[in-house]
This record gives C-alpha cells, sequence and structure tokens, in this order.
C-alpha cells in the first residue's frame, strides 16, 4: 500500500506540474509599447522691450509653456501603447551611465563660477562656467536642465563684459537666451552696461531662426535616445508668428525604423490657440505613429514570381528519331502564390530543336511549350521549393522526320519518300510535373532551377512517336512582394 | 563519313548483266545517315566520268546501304532505276574504307570492295576500288538528280536498256 500510494503521490505530482505549465504560460503578457521622452519646452517669444520688469512689481510668470507640456504629457499619458518617461520638469533626473553625477558637477561649476565671479577673479570665473557648460552637453543638462545652462551663459557673458570681450559675451548671453528665452530681469539690477548688453543679445536672438533641435544635431538626439533606450522624443516650442499671433511647433525626433543608425524628425507647425493647440499637435503625430499595434509584424514573403531562363528538353520517348534530339531554348514563367503552400504558375517555353546525329530530322525546326497549373510550394527567407502540376501544350513547327535515307536526301520527292515514311507530329497535349527551387541572392532577385517531365495523351499524329519531355531549366528571376 | 562522290579506278565488267559485261566506269554518289547510306550509282563509258553509258540505264538508287564500322555495304538494280527496270537482280557491293587522318584531306580515302550479281557467288565477284572525287560539300544539287531528263519521256524503254 505505501508503495501504490507513493506511486499514486508521485503521478498527482506529475499532473500537477503538467497542469500548472499552461497557468504559468497563460501570465498576462505586457503589451508592447513605444518610450517617448518628453522635454522641457520654450518660449521664443521675447519682446526686447518688456526684457526687464519694474523692480516695484512681482516678476512676471509665463505659465503657458508649462501648461502645454503638462497637456503633452497628459495626451502621451492617455495612449496606452506610449511609455511616456516625462522629463520635462527642468529638473536634474536620473539618467543612465551616471549622466546624473555629471549633472552635479555642472551644478558645482556654476556656484564655483559664481563665486569667483563676484570674487572678481573673471578668469577662472570664465574657465570654471565653461568647463560647466562642457560637462553639461555631455550630460545632455543642456536639453534636460536648460535654466542651469541657462546661468552658465549668464554668467559666462557678464563675465566676458567685465574682461571688456563683448563679442564673446554677446554670444554667450544670446547662448542664455537659447536655453532659456522665458527669461526677464529686474530692471536696475544689473548696470546698464550689461542690461545694454542683454538687451542686445535678446534683440540678436528674436532675429534669429528658433532652435527647433534642442540637441543640435540629429546624431546627439539619436545618442539621447539610444542612452535612454528610447523610441522617440517629443519638443514643444512657441514663438512668434512674422505675420502676427503666435505658433506651436512640436518636433518629434524619432529613432528610424527602416535605418536605426538615423533619426527622423517629424515637424508640426500651427497657430497657437492655447493647450488645445498642443493637444492638437501630439494627438497628429500619435494618430500616424508607428504603434506596436500598427506595426506589421508580419514577415512578408513575396507573392510572385518571375523568371527566365535556359531550357533543355528531350523526349524520353521518340520513335520518330533513333537517337533522339535536343532541344535547346528559352524559357519564362510566372508563379503566383495564392496561399501559403499554394500556387498557380505559368510557363512559356520556345525550344530549337538540334539535329541528331542520325539525320532522321528532316529538318531543323522551333517548337512552342506552354505550360499551366496548380502547386505546392514552400517559401522561406532563402527562397522557395515548388512542385508544380498542369496542363501542357507543345507546337511543333516544322517536325518532319524519318529512318528511311532516301527521304532524307530527297524528302521532297513523293516517288523515292512517300508520306507515310515521314512522321510529322505537330500538336501534342498533355500533363507536366516539375519540381524546382528558388534560392535567393538578394532581396528580390534569385536562381532558378527546376526539372520536370511531361506526358501528352492528345496529338495530331500517332504519340507513340513522341511522348513523355523531360526539362531542365536555369536561369534568374525576380520576386515581388 | 562516306558521303561525296566515288569513282572507280579501273573500268569494271560484270558477267551476265547486259550492258555492264562490257568495261564501264562506275561513279557512286553516297549519303551517309548515321549507319545508313543512300545514293545513286551511275555508269560512265570513259574513265574521265563525262559520258553516260548511253547502252544502260545511267541511273541506280542505292538500296540498304548500311556501314557498319570500317566496312559498308549497299546493293543497286543491275538494269537500274529507270522506268521499266524495276525488279530487275540487284548488284551487291562489300567494301572497307580507311577514314582519312585529316577530315578534309580527303584525296586518298579508298573504298576497296567487290561487286557481284545477287546469287552469282564468289566466282562473280569483281574486285574494285573506289576514290572519293568529290567530297559532300563539293555535292550539288544536280548531283542528287537521278539519270538524262530524256530517259523519263513519255515513251519510256521497257527495259533498262537505254535505247
Amino acid at each position: 500500500m505505501t508503495c501504490r500510494a507513493a506511486f499514486v503521490g508521485i503521478l498527482v505530482c506529475l499532473a500537477g506540474l503538467i497542469t500548472a505549465v499552461p497557468v504559468t504560460g497563460s501570465e498576462v503578457v505586457r503589451p508592447a509599447s513605444k518610450k517617448v521622452i518628453l522635454i522641457p519646452g520654450r518660449d521664443f517669444r521675447i519682446d526686447p522691450d518688456k526684457l526687464f520688469f519694474d523692480p516695484s512689481e512681482p516678476p512676471p510668470r509665463l505659465q503657458e509653456m508649462p501648461q502645454l507640456i503638462r497637456e503633452a504629457s497628459a495626451v502621451l499619458a492617455a495612449e496606452p501603447e506610449i511609455e511616456l518617461v516625462d522629463l520635462s520638469s527642468g529638473q536634474p533626473v536620473s539618467a543612465p551611465q551616471g549622466t546624473a553625477s555629471r549633472h552635479l558637477v555642472v551644478m558645482g561649476m556654476l556656484h564655483l563660477g559664481i563665486e569667483r565671479y563676484r570674487d572678481i577673479r573673471l578668469p577662472e570665473a570664465i574657465s570654471s562656467l565653461e568647463d560647466g557648460i562642457s560637462a553639461a552637453l555631455a550630460s545632455d543638462s543642456d536639453v534636460l536642465v536648460p535654466a542651469v545652462v541657462s546661468d552658465l551663459y549668464l554668467y559666462l557673458g557678464l563675465s566676458r563684459l567685465e574682461t571688456s570681450e563683448p563679442d564673446l559675451a554677446h554670444i554667450a548671453l544670446k547662448q542664455m537666451f537659447g536655453h532659456m528665452p522665458e527669461r526677464r530681469f529686474r530692471q536696475g539690477w544689473f548696470p546698464a552696461r550689461e542690461e545694454r548688453a542683454l538687451r542686445a543679445a535678446a534683440l540678436d536672438f528674436v532675429k534669429s531662426p528658433a532652435r527647433e533641435n534642442p540637441f543640435e544635431s540629429t546624431e546627439r538626439a539619436l545618442g539621447f535616445l539610444r542612452e535612454r533606450g528610447a523610441d522617440a522624443l517629443v519638443y514643444v516650442f512657441l514663438e512668434s508668428d512674422p505675420e502676427g499671433g503666435d505658433r506651436l511647433e512640436t518636433r518629434v525626433f524619432e529613432v528610424s525604423r527602416k535605418d536605426a543608425g538615423s533619426v527622423e524628425v517629424m515637424r508640426d507647425s500651427r497657430p497657437y490657440r492655447g493647450v488645445e493647440s498642443v493637444s492638437m499637435a501630439i494627438s497628429s503625430w500619435l494618430a500616424c505613429a508607428d504603434l506596436p499595434s500598427r506595426t506589421d509584424t508580419l514577415k512578408r514573403l513575396p507573392r510572385v514570381f518571375l523568371d527566365t531562363g535556359f531550357s533543355y528538353s528531350m523526349f524520353a520517348q521518340d520513335n520518330s528519331t533513333r537517337t533522339g534530339f535536343h532541344n535547346i531554348g528559352l524559357s519564362i514563367g510566372t508563379a503566383y502564390q495564392i496561399q501559403p503552400g499554394l500556387d498557380t504558375f505559368l510557363r512559356l517555353s520556345f525550344y530549337q530543336a538540334r539535329e541528331d546525329s542520325y539525320g532522321d530530322l528532316l529538318d531543323d525546326f522551333f517548337s512552342f511549350r506552354a505550360s499551366i497549373g496548380v502547386g505546392y510550394s514552400a517559401v522561406f527567407n532563402w527562397g522557395r521549393v515548388f512542385t508544380h502540376f498542369g496542363f501542357e501544350m507543345d507546337y511543333l513547327s516544322g517536325f518532319k522526320s524519318s529512318t528511311e535515307p532516301r527521304c532524307k536526301l530527297w524528302p521532297d520527292d513523293p516517288d523515292l519518300c512517300p508520306s507515310s515514311q515521314v512522321t510529322e507530329p505537330s500538336f501534342l497535349f498533355g500533363a507536366v510535373g516539375l519540381l524546382g527551387v528558388n534560392v535567393f541572392v538578394s532581396r528580390s532577385v534569385f536562381v532558378m532551377v527546376q526539372a520536370g517531365i511531361s506526358g501528352y495523351f492528345v496529338s495530331n499524329s500517332a504519340l507513340v512517336d513522341l511522348n513523355f519531355p523531360f526539362v531542365v531549366e536555369f536561369g534568374f528571376g525576380y520576386a515581388f512582394f | 563519313m562516306i558521303s561525296g562522290i566515288y569513282q572507280s579506278d579501273l573500268p569494271v565488267v560484270i558477267d551476265g548483266v547486259p550492258g555492264l559485261d562490257t568495261p564501264r566506269y562506275f561513279e557512286m554518289m553516297l549519303a551517309q545517315f548515321g549507319p545508313d547510306i543512300t545514293g545513286i550509282v551511275r555508269v560512265y563509258d570513259d574513265a574521265d566520268f563525262l559520258v553516260p553509258s548511253s547502252e544502260v540505264c545511267p541511273c541506280r538508287f542505292v538500296e540498304n546501304g548500311k556501314v557498319e564500322s570500317s566496312s559498308m555495304a549497299l546493293s543497286f538494280r543491275s538494269h537500274g532505276d529507270c522506268p521499266g527496270s524495276s525488279g530487275t537482280p540487284l548488284i551487291i557491293g562489300r567494301f572497307t574504307f580507311k577514314e582519312p587522318v585529316v577530315v578534309d584531306d580527303e584525296a586518298g580515302e579508298l573504298l576497296s570492295g567487290t561487286l557481284e550479281l545477287q546469287d552469282a557467288g564468289e566466282p562473280g565477284q569483281v574486285d574494285v576500288t573506289f576514290r572519293r572525287a568529290r567530297t559532300w560539300r563539293q555535292v550539288g544539287e544536280a548531283d542528287l538528280k537521278c539519270g538524262d531528263p530524256l530517259l523519263y519521256a513519255d515513251d519510256p524503254p521497257e527495259t533498262g536498256d537505254a535505247g
């Protein structure tokens, strides 16, 4: 009893294991999603006349861009196939490969630069600020925390002014606006020279085109996406329309599906009419985006095969000539894949008969062979294997043969060569079977080899004279998907 | 390939065949198709093969010509194939030959053998040697025609003897 119980126990355990497998396999699989990063937006609508605000009033707070970014984030988050990574807060974020620690370096260099600027140790301040900018570019802080980088450029510009380098100061202050165009200043906070420089930089910046790529190059954008394992990045900015009004610009940098080594940029430009504008822009992109559910994951196999090549044929049963005769020619064929495993084909061949060694063929002639039918074909990535079966018609143009030597020397003399001694089949009709293989040498071009045999059951002459031609073909073809 | 025009080196006499029992020169236009031989045998009075024999039907089609290895056998009607001369006994020729060393150098190609009247037996055999006078490429349309058109007039001769 003990052994039986153990046996039953083992069986129960095995049954439990077997039934447990489907349970494990039926776990809910998380649907595939597209990882999209949202970065801080920018408001390039600068009025140089309103760059400085009255110190008696509270500083102006530009709230539109945060609202737009929130709306963009909401629209993206609502799409179930989007995995949103919202980095639009403008705050330092944890990032891969130690870039977060690099951001600390940026902050450190900024503070160091400010301290040295205030200590009037200008060369050291410039050096620290420039190092900070380099570190910011290396850690993508210029994209993710643009306010910090803007500060770096501000103090760099101020330092350059102190060192009597107004040109370099102008460039730095313009860069400051590029990273944080919303920046405004308390009137009287800076000396008059600095205010003039800031206003001049703002004027120059306004006349310069808006920066539609915060990375400055698509290569850097691609590196950013790769580093974070993301598929796309959404960037929104506002700018003044030269014709009046404002425009909302949306850019989506997306890793190309065709070439993973490049980035495709989607540009959307529309009049700015509040948060609905960004909602429409993002929805517009989502409507056409390559979301996982819209991606055609089916492996496409070619449907139509077209080939041409050399063809050789000989009749296995030939009572018209004693040694048989060769047919050499060209063929062209096509096959259409009706469904996996089943195809239909059409094949046309033109042959020129070669004189047999005994000269039993009274004349050279050409023949035309057409076959049509269906078959089984297995299509693989490397090519196709097929068997074809169908009907075949063979038209022999000017076929005349005789084993009587006088008919070879005097074929047109009825006294020396009676017609009874000449075989003249011209039409043969029957069935054909072919076996072949196509091997792709490129995506669409393939090498074709096939062989087959036919059997004729209708003819205008005695079938026993000429039947069962076999064929061997070699050529090239093109597959249409 | 035994194809071309062969001419006898010496005059030939075949006893028992009217018209051929006196010295005649034989010319054979032969065409080989695999193992088969066909052609025309013509009879001349002169060694230059210019004057067709006026006493016999000059046209004889080769019948049952066969080639095997380096030997050849053929036959033709003793009285020729002029109208009215069919059904006459056959003259049988048996020859051996040697393929030329160079294909185009066929001047020295010889057919050596015998001619004999059907059922005449060994005593009736005549030794003959034919030498190729023209290759097949030199054979023209006229060579494929059998005899003088006059022989095919509305009133053909009753026998193989040309009138």
